[in-house]
């Protein structure tokens, strides 16, 4: 009697277990498409991951992985280093030393265990080969079950083209320590963070305007941008960028959501991914948290004190994490990482000066910051809230040092807008950059600017021209319409797709200005101080109508003169290489200006769409939009395989391939 | 169970294979990082540098900086024996500058070893030309054969 009721509930259970998992997946990837275009962009965006160090202070980082992977906020051992002693980074407290991004390096913990624990089954390097071959499986397997799929052609061809990539890496595998595991599951935590950002991309833009739409912007996130360029390089950008596209994301969800309940949770939610970044670049964040703050209250349909108080919890426990890590490292959960003294090594990263006055030429590393020392004031409180009275005290002996750190970024960021030749610099075209100093890359003229980097921008320029119309439209209506002022329209009614616009535009603006005062600057390759506002960029071309009409009505001319465009990209700067003979800062020079080119094109396209759209079909639209993504993809792949070379290949069939390449 | 679904029956090949080649079971299946060497010799037939192409000219595209143009050097290698490499250097003492390719050999073949060119500020070098030596050898852990040497003047073309 017992054995089939048991057999009974084991598929009940089994059953529940699949409805569930499925109920998961749709919350996580929105449906299979979602799933198919993130294992599309972990497994293309991998295939080029280079094991090793690209820019110096990733050695620190690494290092504190190795810490926080053995349970330890402080770090205990120099696993990776160019030098023996300090490197560019590390903070001390108490003789203790600390890394910093501590978030981002807590989301990496996983792919730690992930790696080091397949690691004692198989062997290192080939554990890599089969998690990027189970990947292509996975992707093989999903794709084949979506409509447009012949399901047992795409598995037969589809597998067959895994167990080649699968043989020939075997064929070629080389050594790789089992030390190197942490700083290859720190790289592969900021590819699964870029991926994630191609799906978050999907997720926003099917939400707005359907899935093609969705589809299109997904994949040129990820490929055609510079995120594709950083997927492998375990800085935080990427995986700020992500966060505060996702934030986005659940702030258009409880836009969009009527279900009073799903909307606050959506709401809350853009609270909780937006205060996580505290955790990872408190300054960043900080900006983020308080954008989103003003745009959300002044469009919000309610604002009651339920509504504020379920906000504020969230914030409060997604910021949890960073004062919790702050309070346990200096004693002061106000003051992140960045802002105690470093060791050696100068400056490398945006922090704030810690001395007190102007530039006193004093050594900011060697300042005693504070630290956890309120004896005094904590002496007397009952014993349960000294503690917490003693952080209170301490974070806000540290407000005024913040306060005037970020008021003096934005005020700074302001006035080089009226600096031309600086903007040019920065946004348009680099070249060689007077101010830069290339000194420190052997002169290579490495360091593009943002248009160079990401040519879909060229797109935006019919912004204007779309604005100029609307608001003459209005204004015509609003004359038509006694009584009624162009500017009366209530911000709290503006459509879930104008908040949506509102708080991108606002982050868009906020984002960039905060760090122009430091810009242009070395070591930034694709402007990577404004990496976070690289999706929020590629929304603003997505919300064009003409871009959008290319990718609804023509999506095979979009995905073709894409996949041509990457071809072409390859020809023209590889042919580049092998005639004209290019060194590295030419050969990236060459390519910008190809970009330049490309950029040009496709805003000639979508601003002839958009003025005259009987003139100019949306097939030229969709030409003129793959140009510029494809020669960006082209940038993507070229960089990884030519232009820059460190470390090893993860994937060592790749390696073979890269060798046959015309070398710079 | 593979009939309709290859991909499972790979899945299984793929987790087999990486067991049977893990640590637990030591087939080994990876080889010597690409660029470690060890013992061994090769001989040389012929080395071929185009030195007239050694000089610094003007970056172009907008890099507005000179470059150090350097040759590629093309080696015929005729026997390999263990797992030596051929060094190529292009030694500028003037500069404090040296520039080195390598390649580990494995079998007889073709090799070309091109060094980056180098970047300088533009119109930091004062000379009118600089003297370089460019030098291939064969190394390993056992012998240190100098296959190649040529003593090259470097004009500033800029």
């Amino acid at each position: 009697m017992s054995a089939p009721k048991s057999r009974s509930a084991a598929v009940l259970d089994r059953e529940t277990i699949r409805v569930r998992a499925r109920a998961g997946g749709r919350w996580l990837f929105g449906d299979r498409y979602g799933l198919v275009l993130w294992l599309a962009l972990l497994f293309t965006l991998g295939a080029t991951w280079r094991i090793g160090v690209f820019i110096t202070d990733t050695y620190a980082t690494a290092n504190t992985l190795v810490a926080l992977s053995q349970g330890s906020l402080a770090v205990t051992e120099i696993r990776y280093s160019l030098t023996l002693g300090s490197q560019p980074g590390l903070h001390r407290v108490d003789g203790l030393l600390y890394g910093r991004n501590y978030g981002q390096l807590a989301v990496a913990v996983p792919f730690v265990w992930l790696l080091e624990g397949g690691s004692v089954v198989v062997d290192a390097r080939l554990l890599l080969a089969g998690l990027w071959s189970g990947l292509g499986l996975l992707l093989v397997d999903q794709t084949s079950r979506l409509p447009a799929f012949d399901r047992d052609r795409t598995l037969t061809v589809g597998s067959l083209a895994v167990a080649v990539l699968f043989v020939g890496t075997l064929l070629t595998a080389t050594d790789l320590p089992r030390d190197q595991l942490v700083l290859a599951a720190y790289q592969l935590s900021t590819l699964v963070a870029a991926a994630t950002a191609g799906l978050v991309c999907y997720r926003l833009f099917t939400l707005l305007h359907g899935r093609r739409v969705g589809l299109a912007g997904g994949v040129a996130l990820g490929l055609a941008t510079p995120v594709g360029f950083w997927a492998t390089l375990p800085k935080r950008h990427t995986f700020v960028a992500m966060l505060a596209l996702a934030t986005v994301y659940a702030f258009s969800v409880s836009r969009h959501r009527a279900d009073g309940r799903a909307a606050l949770r959506a709401r809350a939610g853009a609270y909780a991914l937006a205060g996580f970044v505290t955790w990872t670049h408190a300054f960043e964040a900080f900006f983020l948290v308080a954008t989103l703050g003003v745009v959300d209250v002044l469009t919000a349909r309610s604002n009651s004190p339920r509504q504020l108080l379920v906000v504020g919890l969230a914030l409060l426990a997604a910021s949890t994490p960073m004062l919790a890590t702050n309070y346990a490292i200096s004693g002061n959960p106000a003051e992140p990482p960045r802002l105690l003294p470093n060791v050696g090594g100068g400056e490398v990263e945006f922090v704030p000066d810690n001395s007190s006055g102007a530039d006193g030429g004093s050594d900011a590393a060697g300042e005693d910051s504070g630290g956890p020392a309120n004896d005094g004031e904590t002496e007397g409180g009952p014993p349960l809230l000294a503690p917490v009275l003693g952080a209170t005290a301490a974070a806000l002996s540290k407000f005024d040092t913040i306060s005037r750190f970020t008021v003096g970024a934005v005020v700074e960021g302001t006035r080089v807008l009226d600096d031309p030749d600086r903007l040019t610099a920065i946004f348009v075209r680099s070249g060689n950059i007077q101010s830069l100093n290339y000194r420190v890359n052997d002169f290579e003229t490495i360091e593009l600017a943002l248009l160079e980097a990401m040519p879909l921008l060229g797109a935006l320029v019919a912004f204007p021209v779309l604005l100029l119309g609307r608001a003459r439209r209005l204004v015509a209506d609003a004359r038509a319409a006694t009584g009624v002022h162009p500017g009366s329209v209530s911000h709290r009614r503006l459509s879930p797709a104008r908040q949506t616009d509102l708080l991108v535009g606002a982050l868009a603006v906020v984002m960039t200005v905060i760090y122009l005062s430091r810009l242009p600057l070395h070591s930034m390759l694709t402007v990577r101080y404004l990496h976070p506002v690289v999706p929020l960029a590629v929304y603003g071309v997505v919300r064009l109508p003409a871009v959008r009409d290319a990718a609804t009505r023509t999506p095979r001319w979009l995905a073709g003169s894409y996949l041509c465009s990457v071809a072409l990209g390859l020809l023209v700067v590889l042919g580049g290489i092998l005639t004209l003979d290019l060194a590295v800062g030419e050969a990236v020079q060459y390519h910008a200006l190809a970009n330049l080119v490309t950029a040009t094109l496709a805003g000639s396209a979508v601003v002839g769409r958009t003025v005259v759209p009987d003139r100019v079909s949306a097939r030229v639209t969709a030409v003129g939009l793959g140009l510029p993504a494809g020669f960006t993809t082209a940038y993507v792949l070229l960089a990884a395989l030519v232009y820059f070379r460190y470390g090893t290949y993860a994937f060592d069939l790749v390696r073979v391939l890269a060798g046959s390449l015309p070398s710079l | 169970m593979a009939g309709g679904h290859p991909h499972l029956l790979l899945a299984v090949v793929i987790a087999v294979s990486l067991v049977a080649t893990g640590p637990l079971v030591g087939v080994d299946a990876t080889g010597p990082p690409a660029t470690d060497f060890g013992d061994g010799t090769a001989s040389v037939s012929d080395v071929t540098v185009e030195t007239g192409e050694l000089a610094v000219t003007a970056g172009r595209f907008g890099t507005d900086v000179d470059y150090l143009r350097v040759p590629a050097a093309v080696v015929d290698v005729e026997s390999v024996s263990g797992r030596p490499r051929l060094v190529y250097v292009v030694a500028v003492p003037a500069l404090d500058l040296s520039l080195t390719e390598q390649a580990v050999l494995t079998s007889t073949s073709t090799t070309r070893l091109d060094p980056d060119d180098r970047g300088f500020e533009r119109g930091s070098l004062a000379n009118e030309s600089y003297d370089a030596t460019l030098t291939v050898r064969v190394q390993s852990f056992t012998e240190s054969t100098t296959v190649y040497r040529e003593n090259v003047t470097v004009e500033v073309e800029t």
